[in-house]
């Protein structure tokens, strides 16, 4: 599905005569590593992909009554993200309309209307020109107000995320997540008071290119096994199996189901009935009072899927990364994983990663602080896990900056094709085996699609 | 409002050169000689059984708006179980890559207060700490400028440490993954 219902207008074209279609080899799925280190396709993806992709901004539960504001990005635009008075959420353009001057210069907060430091134009939260200091002495009595309102960004939420798109003629969230929408509801919308951000969101710098953590995202189950084995020495997973996953994936997002519930709990639940199921191996972050709720929010063949093989971790495109499973915590005992990142692009070698942690905001403070405090540890800026990532994404930065670096390539020549589970829901294409290739080659066609059409974007090309 | 909150004025203040004032400051040099040096089961070892060990997320916020830490989201969010294995993993694990080969790090700590404790055997210190981090071949430092508020506790002709809290001074920090303790 083209995205903007816009024809292929052109391959792009870099100035010294290579074309995407010469980086991404899709005969041989290589991907030539120049593309995580050149500034002129950094620049094409600010517009054909942060342009105009739905992009994740901020948790609903960030934004608890009207006025309540956030500051993010989308690519390098900084937004803010707030509550009207109306209810509604907005994701507004961080610049005055007047000279260019960032309205909000913190980083929360609330606030009745936006007023810019400079010359003091005033905006409605949800983005409309007020009024400026002196207007009649300034500009008259015919000043056209409607036209100085904020540049605003389309804002919808799914499963508690506020996702917002510059582009007008995407098609709505729920046909842009497309199949992956019924996964993420098991994920992330379970119960009546869903879940919650704790506190702010871990903030940090990793001098890489984007793609370098969101290809990663899209599905490499391979690297556990290597990268992530000092769990394996503190005895705290088991790699086994390998790397074995239901991956599903479309349209560049994929989300891996794995059998962590039994892994981690231990249990043979064969034979028993959903509800036995779902008592024996209650979904992360849960509790058993809180089951009867997920039997109404979650339909059969969800919950089946939840109390089997649920989607634990994965990728929406083109950089969320989502994350619901058990996790084992300090004192042995078992909580829960729930977790969402996404990243900035702070230029072509440089990304900003935001970490959200998440709990039922039902559950009790104890539960709660347990899977925090597992969380941290296991995930994000100083997590067992995520720690080890991040310290690949600069070294391979490094190597895509190199003259002879560049003319390698990526590989995803593991080829498992699909291979859909007898009796699996329908949508989607499933891939039930040892994780190969597949979802992260399917991101690579994404992004290929998504740069080959569309709007000519800058004077580069 | 105090930027940064000191213990209560009620509190006694020990001054500089004082005696528990020079006890409770050994006590942070040779804490920060230790992590420097590597040495983290040494530094176990200056940590008491309940320690609360909180380094809280932070936004930028204005001036009524406070300081911006979250109370209960940490880049840390640790306890005594959970620094040991944090430990293991450096010490026992030869795939903790992010330490693989080691950082070198430097704790510069100064400006160093304290204050008696809740308990007669207890003392409340505050210090300034700047954390080096370097990598690799990297010529540059990340650098991690610290407050920290800490609850010491005596211990053998020493202290242990059974509370610190961290606060940084970055909304957004500048390194990508926190491997060292502060
Ligand atoms: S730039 Fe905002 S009022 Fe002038
Ligand atoms: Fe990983």
């Amino acid at each position: 599905m083209a995205i903007s219902g816009l024809e292929v207008t052109s391959e792009p074209t870099l100035r010294d005569g290579t074309t995407l279609g010469d980086l991404i080899n899709e005969d041989q799925r290589e991907v030539s590593l120049r593309v995580l280190a050149d500034p002129e396709l950094y620049r094409l993806e600010l517009e054909r992909i942060f342009g105009r992709c739905w992009i994740a901004v901020a948790h609903e539960s960030e934004l608890p009554e009207p006025g309540s504001f956030v500051v993010r990005s989308i690519g390098e635009d900084s937004v803010v993200v707030t509550r009207s008075e109306d209810g509604d959420i907005n994701v507004l353009l961080n610049v005055c309309t007047h000279r260019g001057m960032p309205l909000c210069r913190v980083g929360r907060g609330n606030a009745k209307r936006l007023r810019c430091p400079y010359h003091g134009w005033a905006f409605n939260t949800d983005g409309r020109f007020l009024a400026a200091p002196f207007e009649k002495q300034m500009y008259g009595p015919d000043m056209d107000k409607v036209a100085l309102s904020l540049k605003t960004a389309r804002a919808e939420v799914y499963a508690g995320i506020v996702f917002a798109c510059w582009d007008q003629s995407a098609p709505p969230l729920v046909d842009y997540l497309g199949d992956i929408a019924w996964y993420l509801d098991i994920m992330f919308s379970r119960t009546d008071a869903g879940l919650e951000v704790v506190g702010e969101p871990q903030r940090f710098i990793i001098g890489a290119n984007w793609k370098a953590a969101s290809e990663q995202w899209a599905g490499d189950g391979y690297h556990a096994m290597t990268l992530h084995h000092s769990l394996t020495d503190l005895g705290l997973a088991d790699y086994s199996k390998g790397s074995w996953a239901i991956n599903v994936s479309t349209m560049g997002h994929n989300l891996r189901c794995t059998d962590n519930p039994k892994k981690f709990w231990g249990a043979n639940t064969d034979g028993l009935s959903l509800e036995e199921k779902l008592r024996t191996l209650p979904p992360p972050g849960t509790t058993p009072e809180m089951l009867d709720e997920v039997m109404r929010h979650l339909s059969e063949p969800q919950l089946q899927i939840l109390t089997d093989t649920p989607p634990s971790v994965g990728q929406i495109f083109p950089n969320l990364f989502v994350w619901n499973s058990p996790g084992l915590s300090a004192d042995g005992t078992i909580s829960a994983i729930t977790r969402i990142h996404t990243m900035f692009p702070r230029g072509h070698d440089k990304m900003e990663l935001v970490s959200w942690a998440l709990v039922e905001r039902d559950a009790p403070e104890d539960v709660k602080r347990k899977a925090r405090q597992t969380s941290v540890l296991m995930t994000g800026i100083s997590g067992f896990i995520e720690q080890d990532d991040a310290e690949t994404w600069p070294a391979i930065q490094r190597s895509a900056n190199g003259t002879q670096g560049q003319k390698l390539t990526m590989k995803y020549i593991a080829v498992l094709g699909e291979q859909r589970p007898e009796g699996w829901p329908d949508g989607a294409t499933v891939y039930d085996g040892f994780s190969r290739d597949d979802p992260q080659w399917n991101w690579w066609l994404r992004y290929r699609e998504l740069m080959t059409t569309g709007p000519a974007a800058s004077e580069a090309w | 409002m105090a930027l940064h909150d000191a213990p209560a004025e009620t509190r006694h203040r020990w001054r500089v050169g004082t005696e528990a004032h020079n006890e409770v400051l050994d006590f942070l040099i040779e804490e920060a000689w230790i992590l420097d040096d590597g040495r983290y089961a040494a530094w176990l070892e200056m940590l008491g059984e309940e320690i609360e060990y909180f380094m809280p997320t932070r936004s930028t916020v204005y001036r009524n708006d406070g300081l911006g830490f979250s109370e209960n989201m940490g880049h840390y969010d640790e306890t005594r179980k959970s620094l040991e294995l944090r430990v293991r993993r450096l010490l026992e694990s030869t795939s903790a890559w992010t330490e693989a080969p080691p950082s070198r790090t430097r704790r510069l700590v100064t400006n160093v207060q304290v204050w008696d404790g809740d308990a007669p055997d207890e003392y409340l210190a505050r210090s300034a700490c700047l954390l080096l981090r370097n990598r690799i071949d990297n010529p540059t430092f990340d650098m991690l400028s610290t407050s920290r508020r800490d609850t010491v506790r005596r211990s053998g002709d020493s202290f242990v440490l059974i509370k610190r809290r961290i606060e940084i001074d970055q909304a957004t920090l500048g390194t990508p993954n926190l491997s060292m303790f502060f």
